[in-house]
């Protein structure tokens, strides 16, 4: 199975401290998902600075001011072995262990796989923030009042992947419309 | 030539029985299957000298190389039938045997599929894995003079990895037989370093057969067409920023013929002399000697209506990973209740693709 991977094409996070965060999950997160940071850990734990993720929630404070996991893709195989393989949509956040997180704004460029979001593509155009869900979902419209990305373009990311045919995999260019 | 270094090793010094198989593995290759290898055919004081003459040497230097790794100095203390059953002697004998074969193998296996494959040797326990680069290049954009940076683009790496598998050659032989002499070490060797070497070419074209057929379109061209073979050359060239060759049967390179078919040859021309032409409208065509389908009497194993281009210069597609070394064992004939010396020797490899290269193929029929 593949899992998400994001490129930041142009972000304020990277110019921004304050939009970036350490994050850990209680279920392994995806690069591309996106998560409300409401609690953070323990001094004890010399985890003050890390955040801690839950899915978004319609409840309080709903689908807004979301974060998205960017974590730079370094694999651990079999739960046991980093970096022996390079794939990065082999990548996802183990439970427990901290990752980076940043804070998409509007304008926000970024590139995802398709495995990075969830839903069907089809038609669609828009990507929406849903209850208890960590994926942005594929959408005809873009919701109202919660984290949403436009498509701007449909494109590829290059994986030497070793085989003799295509070795790119379908990407989408989004565009950050909405946070809240 | 060249020895492995695990072979020199084992010649404690001494290579020149190795080298002298060597020769002679290549002279047998070049008189029973694809003719072009070179060999010596003259003694140090410049005589002529047979494939028989050095079958001869190379019997003696066996014997002689086998009491030096089984420790043994004189043979003539005991009758043949005695000496043939000495445990030090059977183990030397086969230890010989499957350095032998390292001796020559990789050398075989380039011959034949070295223009798409590439051979790596890991130890015993390993995994081959090579890494692949991605084939893109990024894509440049046009900017405003108040702008810092453009898109933050990156593409990945890849990685294929192979497991090999062990796959064991067993041979019998009755004591009758060898003590009438009616077997000769030399060709027994020679034959199963031959079949291992058509095995491992086999599987790595087996490998490189499938990824061909399934090339998407735009790498694929049905039917023989001269201005789409330029076409596929073209892409291929480029994507690879090599030159493309065409690699193909001599049965599949008779297609490869002008558009007009109102061509006139004379008797001495290539195309008449070799059946084929050397090189077309500028890509190269190279062939690929034909292996017999064993499994199959008299069918043949490459596809005469397929014609391949590659860039070998851009990358081998097809990996085929060996590990460790070749094992031989043997049991002796008192070994079995009915007298007979069974011999096996095992050698593990894989193929698979493993490429960022681009290739094309064109489906003659």
């Amino acid at each position: 199975m593949a899992f998400g991977v994001i490129q930041k094409y142009a972000v304020q996070a990277q110019n921004v401290d304050a939009l970036n965060r350490n994050v850990e999950s209680a279920t392994a997160l995806e690069n591309g998902m996106v998560f409300q940071l409401e609690t953070m850990g323990t001094v004890a734990n010399r985890e003050d600075e890390v955040w801690v993720a839950t899915a978004p929630a319609t409840s309080s404070p709903g689908l807004i001011d979301l974060w998205m996991l960017a974590e730079p893709e370094v694999v651990i195989t079999g739960a046991k072995y980093r970096n022996l393989d390079p794939d990065p949509r082999n990548y996802f956040l183990a439970i427990g262990t901290t990752g980076s997180a940043f804070k998409p704004e509007v304008g926000d460029l970024i590139l995802g796989n398709a495995d990075a979001f969830t839903g069907t593509k089809s038609t669609n155009t828009f990507v929406n923030a849903t209850n208890a869900d960590f994926q942005l979902t594929w959408g005809a419209t873009q919701t109202a009042s919660v984290l949403s990305f436009k498509l701007r373009q449909t494109s590829h990311m290059s994986i030497g992947l070793g085989t003799l045919g295509t070795q790119r995999i379908t990407a989408y260019m989004m565009e950050c419309v909405a946070t809240r | 030539m060249t020895l492995p270094l695990h072979v020199i090793q084992f010649a404690n010094g001494d290579t020149s029985f190795y080298e002298n198989f060597e020769d002679a593995f290549a002279q047998y290759r070049s008189e029973n299957f694809d003719g072009k290898k070179s060999f010596v055919t003259k003694d140090a004081d410049g005589n002529p000298v047979s494939f028989s003459q050095k079958e001869k040497i190379l019997n003696t230097q066996f014997k002689a190389e086998i009491m030096r790794v089984a420790g043994i100095s004189n043979m003539g203390e005991f009758p043949l039938a005695t000496m043939a059953s000495n445990p030090n002697l059977i183990w030397a004998t086969y230890a010989i045997v499957g350095a032998l074969i390292d001796a020559v193998v990789p050398e075989a296996i380039v011959d034949s599929i070295g223009v798409y494959t590439e051979v790596k040797n890991i130890s015993w326990g390993e995994t081959a894995a090579w890494d692949i680069t991605a084939r893109d290049l990024f894509s440049v954009s046009q900017a405003g003079r108040a702008k810092r940076q453009a898109h933050v683009r990156k593409d990945y790496r890849g990685q294929v990895t192979l497991n090999p598998e062990l796959n064991q050659i067993s041979v019998g032989v009755s004591l009758y037989r060898v003590l009438a002499g009616q077997e000769s070490l030399s060709s027994f060797v020679m034959k199963a370093a031959q079949s291992i070497s058509v095995a491992m070419s086999r599987d790595a074209y087996a490998s490189f057969a499938a990824a061909m057929d399934a090339l998407p379109a735009g790498l694929t061209v049905t039917g023989w067409s001269s201005s789409e073979f330029i076409t596929l050359a073209q892409t291929v060239s480029a994507w690879n920023s090599s030159k493309a060759i065409a690699v193909c049967t001599e049965l599949a390179a008779q297609s490869i013929l002008p558009a007009d078919a109102n061509y006139r040859y004379f008797l001495e021309d290539d195309f008449v002399k070799l059946g084929y032409i050397r090189n077309y409208k500028g890509t190269d065509i190279i062939i690929l000697p034909q292996i017999a389908k064993f499994e199959t009497e008299f069918q043949l194993v490459l596809d005469d209506t397929k014609i391949w281009l590659l860039s070998p210069a851009a990358g081998k597609m097809v990996k085929l990973a060996i590990e460790g070394n070749t094992l031989g064992s043997t049991s002796g004939h008192y070994d079995n209740a009915d007298l007979q010396s069974v011999a096996t020797i095992a050698t593990a490899w894989a193929t698979g693709i493993a490429t960022a290269a681009v290739a094309g193929i064109v489906e003659l029929s």
